[in-house]
């Protein structure tokens, strides 16, 4: 009596089982914040329910209907010829190839010749993040993209600044940079302003150049683009690269008039914060 | 660390091998050691090129009866289990014709009817053609640097964050994809829209390409849909050219460069016309130099097949994992070029006009973002102008890394090498086009 399920099935209910456990993994812890964005959750779940629902009919119908061994996945294994031969005479009828229609499993008249063992390159994901610790894009990626400008395109008439809670307004890097590239009405002048980012210290640029960055996202870690501003008079020696930090201080508006691609700030205050769960900006 | 650091080291003959195996794949056997294999593999050959007069009989006892005339109708398809080859079954689809394939072979003596071309069956292990191996010492010779340059840390952490994500983010919508493409193998009788669409490519392409309209979300999600719609016997350039059209015509991507591009609406309207007049074009080109027989089909089940959602589960599981792991060599190849193409190249690019094209459509394919994202992607490349920019928009939807991974995946390497540089010419052309019109 042979296996319930075929090999070749369950091949490919693992597979299957690893991809669900991947989605679903990512997209019920908030690990998956690293990687795409915030509004991808229920779409992540989603795809994991339909994957197990799906794989779990499979099974299911596997069970009732099993579809035979293929005796072509054994090849290059150490397989007996003999049990092999054994085991499949019983679909031949003296040796002529029979035509049955209808009563069969699976239809599928393709090349499974490596289709099952192509299936474990879905583990790859998963096997990464069991292996890896889950790290954002830090240095090494914003040293590769440098920063830039948004494009004047966006602007139209930038809204008052929020109120400050603590002393300083809260802002996003991207708004950081869009208000000292384009408010017409400079209202960043003399305004503390309180910004969270990692620091990078560029490659190719004087060693005392410091920069906090963070990355933004539109689909997912693939097309992010970092966001930077330029930190002079630190209070403090200056962190290595990748640490988080939260910095409060006021522009310091570049003398030409025309704002470089990462506007400088004086720092007040740096205060050490660990990795945020959402490490890209809205 | 140390996955991490053979992830990286393996993505570069894996890339290699997926550039190498799009290139030299081809869906006829190169091996046989049995007459009967011989006679299996002209059924094989009848199965995929219906047209063409059949070789010469050459073989001994076992032969495949009856031979079909060409020019005569079309011989039915038969579709061989290949699971149980071993066994030697055939199943007829597609009418009901029963087809008797006498042969003498005992389990085991099939083995050489269909070979993968690094699996040597005589010897049965794998052997790796020697130029691949050349290829790749030569690449690791010449940038003797780059290996251990990136190896470290940072890079390999950057790889894994950006090779993640591309899966990760992909594969709601080719779980999409593949439950609709499902739907067609277990509910779309054969043929039914090969019948509702109109016979002629020139009116049948572009009511396909407009059709694209109503599939919203990523390229992932067509390619299985198209592939399953190859198989229920729609024509394969109406296929293609829904399968092009609609990751860049449906209304969530033309809102998004609508909001990604505030104020110019004209961008909006140009990706769409672009986009629509390239997908009609390599549809209508298709139908006149494509050959089928690239386009290895998979089987669709004849319509008296019970058990619907069976179909359906198999269907789903089997595409699924088949595609999903093309997907997963693309997102390797995409983060590989991130981490390993420098910035600066770009830079240079952009000023003067026609290389500012190119170096569009080569980010567009090298970058392999998901159609929604790409107009922000675009909007923050400020130093390009917006015609170069389009190219980035017409082109990324329709040929890139992961596309080509994917095509490769389910129709054959061949398909995948002839296809995309067709896309490719005919969505620069588009763009630029239609960029001159009306931009």
């Amino acid at each position: 009596m042979g296996p319930v399920v075929s090999f070749h099935a369950e091949t490919r209910i693992l597979q299957l089982a690893v991809a669900s456990v991947l989605l679903l993994r990512l997209a019920l812890t908030d690990a998956y914040l690293l990687y795409v964005q915030p509004a991808m959750r229920p779409f992540l779940v989603v795809a994991g329910l339909a994957l197990a629902v799906t794989t779990a009919t499979y099974a299911l119908a596997q069970r009732r209907h099993p579809s035979p061994d293929a005796d072509l996945d054994h090849a290059g294994d150490d397989c007996d010829p003999g049990s092999c031969g054994h085991a499949n005479s019983a679909l031949v009828d003296d040796g002529h190839l029979g035509c049955d229609p209808g009563d069969h499993g699976t239809p599928s008249g393709e090349r499974h010749r490596h289709s099952t063992r192509i299936g474990w390159l879905l583990a790859v994901p998963l096997g990464a993040l069991v292996a890896m610790p889950m790290e954002p894009l830090g240095a090494f990626a914003a040293n590769r993209r440098p920063a830039t400008l948004p494009s004047t395109s966006y602007q139209e008439e930038l809204a008052p600044l929020p109120k400050p809670s603590d002393g300083a307004v809260d802002m996003t890097l991207g708004e950081f940079v869009t208000y000292a590239a384009f408010d017409a009405n400079r209202q960043l002048e003399d305004q503390t302003v309180r910004l969270t980012g990692f620091v990078v210290t560029p490659d190719g640029s004087p060693d005392d150049e410091v920069h906090l960055t963070r990355f933004a996202l539109s689909c997912c870690a693939a097309d992010a683009w970092a966001t930077s501003v330029t930190l002079h008079d630190l209070p403090v020696p200056v962190p290595p690269d990748d640490t988080w930090i939260t910095v409060e201080g006021t522009w310091r508006p570049d003398p030409s008039g025309e704002e470089p691609d990462a506007p400088a700030l004086d720092v007040a205050a740096v205060e050490e914060i660990p990795t945020p769960t959402d490490p890209y900006e809205a | 660390m140390l996955v991490g650091s053979i992830g990286v080291v393996l993505s570069v003959p894996v890339t290699t091998w997926l550039a190498a195996s799009v290139l030299t794949t081809s869906t006829t056997p190169t091996h046989s050691t049995t007459a009967t294999a011989t006679a299996i593999r002209r059924v094989l050959r009848r199965r995929l090129r219906p047209q063409w007069p059949p070789p010469p009989d050459r073989s001994t006892p076992a032969t495949a009866a009856p031979t079909s005339n060409p020019g005569s109708e079309p011989a039915p398809t038969i579709a061989l289990d290949l699971d149980q080859l071993g066994g030697c079954r055939a199943i007829a689809g597609g009418g009901g014709h029963p087809w008797r394939v006498s042969a003498e072979a005992g389990p085991g003596e099939l083995q050489g009817a269909l070979s993968d071309p690094w699996f040597d069956e005589e010897q049965e292990r794998w052997s790796v053609p020697p130029g691949l191996v050349v290829l790749v010492l030569g690449l690791i010779g010449l940038f003797p640097g780059a290996v251990g340059r990136y190896l470290d840390g940072p890079a390999v952490a950057t790889w894994t964050t950006i090779f993640v994500a591309v899966s990760v983010q992909a594969m709601p919508f080719l779980v999409l994809g593949v439950l609709v493409s499902a739907l067609i193998a277990g509910f779309l009788p054969a043929g039914a829209l090969a019948r509702r669409l109109p016979k002629r490519p020139i009116l049948s392409v572009p009511l396909a390409g407009a059709a694209g309209v109503a599939l919203p979300g990523c390229e992932c999600a067509s390619v299985p849909i198209a592939g399953r719609l190859v198989a229920a016997g729609t024509p394969s350039a109406a296929a293609l050219t829904f399968l092009l059209a609609a990751p860049a015509v449906n209304p969530v991507v033309i809102v998004a460069t609508a909001v990604a591009f505030p104020g110019r609406p004209e961008m909006a309207a140009a990706r769409f016309a672009a986009s629509l007049l390239a997908a009609i074009a390599v549809g209508l080109l298709w139908s006149r130099v494509g050959r089928d027989e690239w386009l290895a089909r998979a089987h669709h089940p004849a319509d008296t097949e019970p058990r619907r959602w069976a179909v359906f589960a198999e269907t789903a599981t089997h595409d699924f994992v088949h595609t999903g792991a093309f997907l997963v060599l693309g997102a390797m190849a995409a983060a590989t070029m991130h981490v390993v193409v420098p910035p600066h190249w770009l830079d240079g690019l952009a000023s003067s006009g026609l290389t500012a094209y190119g170096a569009m459509a080569v980010l567009a394919v090298v970058l392999a973002i998901c159609s929604e994202a790409d107009a922000f992607v675009a909007a923050g490349l400020s130093q390009f102008s917006l015609r170069a920019r389009l190219v980035f928009l017409v082109v990324g939807p329709m040929v890139d890394l992961k596309l080509m991974a994917l095509q490769s995946g389910t129709f054959s390497g061949s398909f995948a090498a002839r296809f995309a540089p067709l896309t490719l010419a005919c969505a620069v052309t588009a763009a630029t086009l239609v960029g001159w019109a009306l931009l």
